[in-house]
């Protein structure tokens, strides 16, 4: 089945109706997209700027990662479901949206970086005042994730200017 | 504009009407930028105060001194309220008439003033006296109600502000 087909039949389903008629659901389900967005940037943005030597600079780098793990999964989690119900409010706008398309492989890129290269980063727990690859590991990251939510904003700002 | 017009709403149409409102309101992409800037502003903001939020309610980070993590997350904190201060007011500066007539914008309002000042009789009172439970896996009672008042009002807080654009 190719990606088409499948959001054709994500449209079709029920669900995905019963959401696109209702009135609040997507203003609902947004709304929790943006509390789990709250969470999950305050986790990277304090993981991120404590390899950068920023915040939080008493404590080992992979202690900061570790206590802040659950949040950061939890809120992960929040945003997947989330965002994969805002999906289900209208498949077929989500599919032809370059937008879309270029959050979902920043998005991809971001998760894949964070857990393989940005982890060996905090658990080498390199501390030095200088230039370390874990600084790099930093800035790719936040770059990364930022692009992944200016992407999901334009979902709906360029949405608006093509309506 | 009627003449007996008070003071306050003569003042957000004046402000909207302004140069600065009516560029970023006219331009096609001020809006969104001030407003990815603004939610990023809230990312550390919130996630700062969340963390000590956390550290009072023996969540996370619980074999740290309480003082210890607040004292190294307030700068971050506090950037992060000077960007979505900043981000904010111009975000009301461009469409500040109707976000006068907004009640959803009211109650935005009423809750930062409420998540403003529990922080302020936090410091003022309990956190005095720091000292004494600093080691605490758990913080004293009236430090756990803070910090449960902070999380509510401030997810009440963004609730609030995305619910502003659908509200009219």
């Amino acid at each position: 089945m190719s990606a088409l087909h499948f959001f054709r039949w994500l449209s079709h389903s029920s669900f995905s109706i019963y959401l696109r008629h209702s009135t609040w659901g997507f203003a609902i389900i947004e709304t929790v997209h943006l509390l789990g967005l709250a969470a999950l940037g305050g986790t990277i943005l304090i993981v991120d700027l404590r390899l950068l030597g920023i915040g939080l600079r008493r404590q080992p780098i992979s202690r900061v990662a570790r206590e802040l793990s659950p949040v950061l999964l939890g809120s992960l989690g929040v945003m997947l479901i989330s965002g994969a119900l805002l999906v289900m409010t209208g498949p077929m706008k989500y599919y032809h949206s370059p937008s879309f398309r270029l959050k979902i492989l920043l998005f991809l890129l971001a998760v894949t970086f964070y857990f393989t290269l940005h982890r060996n980063a905090v658990r080498s727990n390199a501390d030095s005042t200088g230039f370390t690859w874990s600084k790099v590991a930093a800035v790719v990251s936040l770059v990364l994730w930022l692009g992944v939510g200016l992407a999901g904003r334009a979902i709906g700002f360029l949405g608006m200017l093509l309506v | 504009m009627p003449h007996n017009m008070s003071p306050l709403p003569h003042f957000c149409q004046w402000l909207h009407d302004s140069t600065i409102g009516t560029s970023i309101r006219e331009s096609t992409y001020a809006f969104p930028v001030i407003e990815t800037v603004h939610v990023l502003g809230i990312t550390l903001l919130v996630g700062t105060i969340a963390i000590v939020d956390l550290r009072l309610l023996g969540i996370l980070f619980k074999r740290e001194k309480v003082s210890s993590i607040v004292r190294q997350v307030l700068p971050l904190t506090w950037s992060g309220f000077v960007v979505m201060f900043v981000s904010g007011v111009l975000l009301f500066w461009s469409e500040a008439e109707k976000a006068y007539v907004n009640p959803i914008f009211r109650i935005k309002l009423l809750l930062l003033l409420l998540v403003g000042l529990n922080p302020l009789i936090f410091h003022s009172t309990i956190y005095r006296r720091v000292a004494a439970w600093d080691d605490a896996l758990v913080a004293p009672r009236q430090a756990r109600v803070t910090a449960i008042l902070s999380l509510t009002l401030w997810t009440a807080t963004i609730v609030a502000g995305r619910a502003i654009a659908y509200v009219h």
